[in-house]
This record gives C-alpha cells, structure tokens and sequence, in this order.
C-alpha cells in the first residue's frame, strides 16, 4: 500500500474516532459540551468527509489502476483534512458568536475542501477508464 | 475495469464535484452575501454526496471486484438496470428538492430503492453462485 494511502486511512481512522466521540458530546444533556451549538454538523461531517472520503481517497489511490500522478494526492490529502480541521474549529466558534472574521475561516474551509474534491476527481477519472 | 464500473464511478465523481461545490457555497454563505439563501439546498448537497457520490462509487467498485464464479460476472442486465435506477431517483430526487416538488423527491427516492435492490439482487446472484462453484472444488 502507497505511503499516501496508509496517511489517508490513518487519518480516516482518527476522523472516525472524533466523529463518534463528537457524537456522544453531542447528545450529553449537561455534559462537558452541553450548550456549544452546531456539534450535529461538525459530527455529520467528521464522519462523511473525514472518515468515509478520506478512507476511500486512500483505497482508490492504492486499488485503482496506477498512473503516474506525482504530488496530487498529497495535495488532496492536506487541503482536504486542513479544510476539515478548519471547519471543526470553526463552524460552533461561528454559531456561538456570529463574527464575520470565523465566517471567513468557514468559508476557507469549503474552499479548501471543494478544491481537494475537484482534485480528487480530475485524479480519478483517467483512472476509472482505464 | 468492466464498463459499468467505469461508468458508475465517474458518475459518482461528477457527484462529489457538484456536491462539494454546493456544499462549499452553503458553508461560504455567512461570509459572502450573494450566497445567503442556499438553506433550501442542503437537502439536495446531501442527496448529492450520500446518493451521488458514496452509493454509486460503493455499486461500481463492488461490480469490479466482488468474486466472480468461474472467473465471469453474470449478465450485467440487473446491475445495469439497478445502477439506471439510482441514477434516474438521484436526478429526480435532487430536481425535486431544487424545484420545492415533494412528490418528485419521494418518487426519486423510490426509485433509488429500486436500483439499489436490483443491483443488490445481482450481487445475491452472485455470491451465490460463487459459493456453490467454490464448494463443488472443495468437494
């Protein structure tokens, strides 16, 4: 398996863990988190972009067939898990305060995440033909 | 990679680019004014990427790998056909949340699971036959 491959699922693994204990914060009436708003997003996408994409972005790279695609998938790797750990921090720092400066981080953040996608795909497709 | 596969997951990458630009326009949305009143849309970001991207690119690496008796797939018309289900509910279903037509978004549904048991029945198919192929060599 690629080094960039065993980074992803790694990483993945890790996003699968947070996703979940994010999860438990998220319905502890009183808990340690009680009252920090928009925990539900935060976990939803823990679990859908940085557990099931990230585990599938490194299988694809090491299961479909191989072609020559130099840095990319390292590139997809740090903008995708920047933009997610970017979203993390803060999407509840957002909700709670409303400041225009934390819009913009949320809004690196997509952008972040999107390029990886579109990365991602234009690195995929030739690779599904083949 | 066989055809549908193929197919498959480069539908399911068309998928995730529209479902992550979406997505990122909602997300940009408190930060950039002329995006403010996407909200009705994040129905159709999740039909996107759970649907579009996830279900599909699962149906297309699972119709490339999973074993195959006697080193052939059987006829590809269940898989094909439920892979076209999928695809028209996923159309509908994300035409009919864009459009406030609940109806189109219920019908688009049904339709997806449709596909998803006709593609799930070849997969049946299948595994079955590949264990008794198997078992008749062990025995």
């Amino acid at each position: 398996m690629p080094r960039v491959s065993r980074v992803f699922v790694r990483t993945a693994l890790a996003c699968l863990l947070a996703g979940l204990a994010v999860g438990v914060l998220a319905a502890w009436p009183g808990g340690p988190a009680a009252g920090v708003p928009g925990l539900e997003p935060v976990r939803v996408h823990l679990l859908v972009v940085g557990w099931l994409t990230g585990l599938v972005a490194g299988v694809a790279h090491w299961l479909f067939p191989r072609r020559r695609d130099g840095a990319a998938p390292w590139a997809v790797y740090a903008l995708l898990y920047a933009g997610l750990v970017l979203r993390v921090a803060g999407e509840p720092v957002w909700l709670a305060s409303g400041s225009d400066a934390w819009a913009r981080v949320l809004a690196a953040s997509a952008v972040l995440q999107a390029a990886a996608l579109v990365i991602f795909a234009g690195i995929l497709w030739p690779r599904a033909g083949a | 990679m066989p055809r549908l596969s193929t197919w498959l997951v480069r539908a399911s990458l068309i998928c995730l680019v529209a479902g992550a630009l979406l997505g990122a326009a909602l997300l940009s949305s408190p930060a950039v004014p002329a995006l403010r009143g996407l909200e009705r849309l994040v129905a159709a970001h999740v039909e996107l990427m759970l649907v579009g991207w996830l279900m599909q690119l699962a149906m297309g690496v699972a119709y490339w790998i999973l074993p195959r008796a006697g080193g052939k797939r059987p006829a590809g018309g269940l898989a094909a056909a439920g892979a076209a289900g999928v695809a028209a509910g996923l159309a509908a279903a994300v035409a009919g949340t864009v459009t406030h037509a609940p109806a189109l978004v219920t019908a688009g549904r049904g339709l997806e699971a449709v596909g998803a048991a006709l593609f799930g029945l070849h997969v049946v198919i299948r595994l079955e036959r590949w264990r008794r192929l198997a078992a008749e060599r062990l025995s």
